[in-house]
């Protein structure tokens, strides 16, 4: 793979120079540069410099997979710690923007990450953390509820 | 993930999203807690009925409950389908949850269920379905029609009671099968895989009760997994494998183990890695390597390997080393050594080995990597993982000895 440099620009004018090999990392950039193999400055209409920088953050940690275990371990470790640092506004940002810019491994890793925080709470919890307002009525509620019964069952909704 | 109060700046982010992310994240929980963000608002009622995956377990649920809720499901396209069902479940249920995975397409299936089904000719003829697992709890897979799965890819059957002519007629139906698990199903005696030219992977299972196909035939797989209980399978073909992953998980008896038994055993074994000369990469267990051990001490002769990657999970204790000592000498391309070092199933050494001692102390495991270090010339690597094996006083009864290892490549991780 050549070691040639690609300019990022975010939407709110921050560039970034990275590696053709990490910018590829981002299946939209991978994508242009099929299109047309000299372009060397790639504008990114939807996400900002400071979003950007943490899905380039994840692209370069992750631009050579190894196969071997040690190297896997070593990746999931470091997923973990990257997610940790996020509060949940900042992370659905990223997956917004992984989705956007099409990083597979970064949208699988905030979906998981997301998704265990669901499945960890009761839905008045959820409402609370990701700040979901509740426009339901009391009635409207109880009949969502109803429908479902079985997904409501008390046996094994999560503990708070 | 940092959970502070304020954190959302009290803008409801998450219900902006697009479904296609709601979904995507909802591919990562069960369709039951999906399901209850139903109820988070109006936003959030119908994301989940065109989640592309369901993930179901029916375990004391009321199956009009759930049918019912099922009424709402619009997905025209399911990507990934897993129900378990409960041991009363009926047939008309079955059908029901089969006829959804066939109408909406679903390519990657799995059924858990115990009851002795006939499978509808639809669920056999489906050029949508990608990877399949089924597990029916020792119940009978008998196609009554011919198979067609054009698209399959991966199929792993567990628990399945099926003939040889029952499971010929399925691979037939699969001519893209890469990879196969069969896992504990009952009456498959000859495994005959020489037809399957795509398939790479092959998982085999056997247990106590149900043992694994006697006869393999597999032309065209590079990986293997095989577990046997007490014999291990007759590899006839298995000429372009790369790499494998023995063992055996039975525990010989103190009192009815012969002679005449270890004799047959050590020579299946011998069968078994003679057939391994163009693997690079090879993982045994514990009884397979004192079986070798056994045989190394009974003058029995093995091949040269090309193994360049070596595995081994087991406990270390002495009658481990002369099977391992043969498989390095004989393996001198030999690169990297992992040793999971791991209680497990052994073979009493009592009435299998009386000459070797069975203590399981650190001055074993010093000796292995001595033993390790003076039989290869090309090793880069070598990892001994201890998991709970290790204790206090064994992490100091091994640091006292790390001196006398005179090499610095050993890595001394405790996991």
């Amino acid at each position: 793979m050549s070691s040639n440099k690609i300019v990022l620009t975010s939407s709110d004018g921050e560039s970034f120079e990275v590696e053709e090999v990490v910018a590829r990392k981002l299946q939209i950039v991978g994508h242009m540069l099929e299109d047309d193999c000299v372009i060397n400055e790639i504008p990114l209409q939807n996400v900002t410099g400071d979003i950007l920088s943490m899905v380039i953050e994840y692209c370069k940690t992750h631009v050579d997979e190894e196969e071997s275990e040690e190297a896997q371990t070593k990746l999931k470790t470091w997923d973990e710690e990257f997610m940790k640092k996020f509060d949940i506004k900042t992370l659905l940002q990223i997956i917004l923007a992984a989705n956007y810019l099409n990083v597979k491994g970064l949208l699988d890793l905030v979906s998981q990450t997301i998704a265990d925080t669901i499945k960890d709470y009761t839905p008045e919890q959820i409402r609370e953390v990701f700040g979901v307002e509740n426009d339901y009525t009391e009635e409207e509620e109880a009949e969502v509820r109803k429908e479902n019964a079985w997904a409501f069952d008390e046996a094994d909704t999560p503990k708070p | 993930m940092k959970l502070a109060g304020d954190s959302t700046d009290g803008v409801d982010f998450i219900s902006s999203l697009p479904d296609a992310i709601l979904h995507h994240i909802f591919s990562y929980i069960t369709t039951k807690v999906a399901i209850r963000t139903s109820v988070l608002s109006k936003r959030w009622k119908h994301i989940w009925y065109e989640t592309p995956s369901l993930s179901i377990v029916c375990y004391r649920v009321d199956p009009n409950s759930i049918n019912k809720t099922l009424r709402s499901y619009s997905a025209p396209k399911i990507t990934s389908f897993d129900v378990t069902m409960s041991n009363d479940v009926t047939a008309p249920e079955i059908d029901t949850w089969i006829n959804l995975a066939v109408s909406r397409n679903a390519e990657d299936l799995s059924l858990k269920f115990r009851y002795n089904y006939r499978f509808p000719d639809t669920f056999f003829i489906n050029s949508s379905l990608k990877q399949l697992s089924l597990n029916l709890g020792y119940s009978n897979l008998i196609p009554k029609c011919v198979v067609s799965w054009s698209s399959l890819r991966t199929l792993s059957l567990n628990r399945c009671k099926m003939s040889d002519g029952s499971f010929a007629k399925i691979l037939s139906g699969c001519l893209l099968l890469e990879s196969l698990t069969l896992n504990l199903c009952d009456r498959l005696y000859h495994l005959d895989l020489s037809k399957s030219l795509s398939l790479r992977r092959l998982e085999v299972y056997g247990d106590r009760w149900i043992e694994a196909p006697a006869r393999i035939v597999a032309p065209h797989i590079h990986y293997l997994r095989l577990e046997n209980y007490q014999r291990p399978s007759n590899l006839v073909d298995v000429s372009s494998l790369t790499e494998a992953n023995l063992n055996l998980s039975y525990v010989l008896d103190y009192f009815t183990c012969e002679i005449v038994e270890a004799e047959l055993l050590q020579f299946m074994v011998r069968e078994i890695l003679v057939k391994l000369q163009n693997v690079k990469k090879l993982t045994i267990g514990g009884i397979f390597l004192q079986i070798l051990s056994l045989a190394e001490l009974r003058g029995v002769t093995f091949p040269k390997f090309n193994i360049e990657a070596l595995t081994v999970e087991t406990r270390i204790d002495q009658s481990m080393i002369p099977g391992l000592a043969r498989l390095l000498q004989n393996s001198p391309g030999l690169k990297r050594i992992t040793v999971y070092i791991m209680k497990c199933n052994t073979i009493p050494t009592s009435s299998m080995l009386d000459d070797i001692g069975t203590d399981a102390k650190m001055k074993h495991v010093a000796s292995f990597v001595k033993l390790v270090m003076g039989n290869t010339k090309t090793l880069e690597k070598l990892v001994l993982q201890f998991g709970d094996y290790l204790d206090a006083t064994g992490i100091e009864e091994l640091c006292q000895m790390v001196p006398t290892f005179f090499d610095n490549n050993v890595q001394n991780s405790k996991l």
